[in-house]
């Protein structure tokens, strides 16, 4: 019984920060199409940023401040880079992305140091203690919450609202967008900025919940792909619900096996699962096969 | 068709040779031209470079080996894969494992890592081929970090030594001798690669990268081309992974990491895809920028500046501001924009017959006509 609700609450832990890192993936790739390796960078970026806020402002006042930074600067990644390579193939974006995660982290390990830091906040000190001694923390139901209200806000944003509309019309057809007068580099611009503020976000809250270490960090994003792929690429809900699922398999592995195990088992789960549902549990179907 | 004469005494097979043969003829020359420079300039290197030196271009030989191939899936068969880490990972392993067990004869060496890299890439390729171009970039991932774990248990505590290997009674282990057996391999797989895809299997797979279906629609199996092309390339890898463990010496699951991994797409599309000498260009890059800021950090701000402690880290951005650079200037490589600017004459060293890459500029000027 306390085994399982330690797996119970450490997968939440875990499926909070990957539904946020996963929702600025799904964001991005529903309205450019364009599936992003910079996401674990701006997660570090989001992290080192806070780091400078905090010790000058509360950390409810950092926090703003590292999302509204990583909204300007996740825009300015898609005009200087990404709008120059609107129409080139996707996979060649997703690789210019690389460039660009690359350039993020070098340039914030030159400016921060590698060293690895320990974030703390006052989530971090308050708990709530369930049955069996098993305790979870603040910032682990934070993360939840917030993943909850990115995923459902985003969700009912992209259905209900014009500019969610448009967006979704920029992710079908670029060009025929253009011609029914949406202006696509605005609405791209858009996503490219609300995503990195989620990554930024997910930095934070990921570095309360472990540390801030700027060279696994960007790797820890990738483990974000199994969550967004189980749920659908284009579902922002559908990464919530992967998230769970891929943070209790990563749960079960950690505790009855090892702890490195748990990464390479959640992209074997996902292996198995493109296998039999190659659109995600609530994605569209459109991958093409021959 | 001999029997076919026309009045002047010429034959038919003959007439039509000198048409369509004499670009056939300049190709061949080109070829030739090609790789006698190539093998100058790896001889060149051999002979006047320090062991420190050496070791640098035996690095780049290896890398640009793992380039080549993965530019052969990535360039002409349009597959995006992140599992060239993975490949070359395998093949130090097994090298190391096989001179554990007494194989130390490099030949055997090479290709039971040619043979292992072709099943493993068959099989990876079976499974993972089955999508799409996102859905197998994804899938690659996935193997990278499944391999990675894999070499951290086979390696367990400490790294894997992998010290001896020879050629009949020679030593190859030497600086010297390493570097020449790589540069060696590496023409003869330039030369292979050059072969294979400037001829019908080259074509069959530019079809598939250009439009998989209208391929299909035409009788090409693409998913059993696909498949060839990954397991092959899988297997130059694989073997080029031996050869990197025989110039290691101690063989670490650290340096196959999914860095390495993108290390080399990075390679191959900074020196340019759709060219044999692109890759190349990106692998020496890629390998001697950060020994080059070294360098130029000891004599510029002295052992204690700040560039010659961040010089990695230095490297590492100045690399991938190189690269996004590229993609900025058009996606196609130093290849592409050396072809660009220097035109007709350096046209004569690339293989740039046609692309697939739909040019960024051309296009996002055309949406912004558009927009407007």
């Amino acid at each position: 019984m306390t085994e399982a609700l330690q797996i119970i609450v450490g997968a939440i832990v875990v499926a909070g920060t990957l539904a946020l890192t996963g929702e600025g993936f799904a964001i991005l790739y529903k309205t450019t199409g364009v599936l992003s390796i910079a996401q674990g960078a701006f997660m570090v970026l989001g992290a080192f940023l806070y780091t400078t806020f905090q010790p000058r402002i509360t950390w409810l006042g950092a926090a703003i401040a590292v999302i509204l930074v990583m909204l300007i600067l996740g825009a300015a990644s898609y005009v200087i880079v990404f709008r120059r390579l609107v129409g080139a193939p996707l996979f060649v974006i997703s690789i210019a992305t690389i460039g660009v995660s690359g350039v993020i982290v070098a340039a914030s390990q030159l400016i921060w140091g590698t060293g690895v830091r320990t974030l703390s906040s006052p989530l971090n000190k308050r708990s709530i203690t369930l049955l069996h001694n098993v305790a979870i923390s603040g910032v682990a139901l934070t993360v939840l919450s917030l993943a909850l209200v990115v995923g459902i806000g985003v969700e009912v944003f992209s259905r209900r609202s014009r500019v969610g509309f448009r967006m979704r019309a920029v992710a079908e057809d670029p060009s025929a967008a253009v011609y029914l007068g949406v202006n696509v580099q605005l609405v791209s611009m858009g996503a490219w900025a609300v995503s990195a503020a989620t990554a930024g976000l997910a930095g934070v809250l990921y570095s309360f919940v472990s540390q801030l270490n700027p060279s696994t960090l960007p790797e820890v994003a990738l483990v974000a792909f199994p969550a967004v792929l189980l749920g659908g690429l284009d579902s922002v809900g559908g990464a919530l619900v992967g998230a769970l699922i891929i943070g209790v398999i990563e749960q079960i592995v950690t505790v009855f096996y090892a702890e490195q195990a748990a990464d390479p088992m959640a992209y074997i789960a996902m292996l198995i699962l493109m296998f039999f549902f190659p659109t995600g549990i609530f994605g569209r179907s459109e991958v093409s096969r021959l | 068709m001999k029997s076919l004469s026309v009045r002047d005494g010429v034959s038919l097979e003959e007439r039509t040779s000198t048409i369509g043969g004499s670009k056939k003829n300049t190709a061949r020359w080109r070829g030739l031209l090609l790789i006698i420079c190539g093998v100058l300039i790896l001889l060149a290197f051999g002979i006047f470079s320090s062991p420190y030196l050496l070791s640098i271009g035996t690095t780049a030989v290896i890398f640009g080996i793992v380039a080549l191939s993965q530019e052969w899936i990535m360039g002409r068969a349009g597959i995006v894969s992140f599992g060239g880490a993975a490949f070359l990972g395998i093949g130090a392993f097994l090298g190391a494992e096989l001179e554990k067990l007494g194989v130390d004869q490099i030949i055997f060496l090479i290709i039971a890592g040619l043979i292992a890299g072709f099943v493993l890439g068959c099989i990876v390729g079976i499974v993972s081929l089955r999508f799409e171009t996102l859905y197998v970039l994804l899938a690659t991932i996935a193997f990278q970090f499944i391999v990675a774990y894999v070499l951290e248990v086979v390696e367990g505590n400490s790294p894997i030594n992998f010290i001896y290997a020879r050629l009949a009674t020679i030593n190859v282990t030497g600086s010297h001798a390493i570097y020449y057996t790589d540069a060696i391999i590496l023409i003869c797989v330039m030369m292979f690669l050059r072969g294979c895809l400037s001829r019908y299997p080259g074509r069959i797979w530019r079809s598939i990268r250009e439009h998989a279906v209208a391929s299909s629609a035409f009788g090409i199996d693409v998913r059993r081309w696909r498949v060839m092309a990954f397991a092959g390339s899988s297997s130059l890898a694989t073997m080029a992974g031996v050869l990197y463990g025989i110039s290691l010496g101690t063989v670490d699951y650290n340096d196959f990491s999914l860095t390495t991994a993108l290390s080399i797409v990075v390679m191959v599309y900074l020196g340019g895809v759709d060219s044999l000498l692109g890759p190349l260009m990106g692998a020496v890059v890629v390998v001697g920028l950060p020994f080059l800021l070294n360098d130029l950090s000891g004599s510029l701000g002295g052992p204690q500046g700040w560039l010659a402690i961040n010089s990695p880290t230095v490297a590492l951005l100045v690399e991938w501001i190189l690269l996004t650079l590229v993609f900025i200037a058009g996606g196609r490589g130093i290849m592409g924009l050396i072809l660009k600017y220097k035109g007709k004459l350096l046209a004569r060293f690339g293989d740039h017959s046609t692309s697939g890459y739909i040019d960024p500029i051309a296009q996002n000027e055309t949406l912004k006509t558009l927009g407007k």
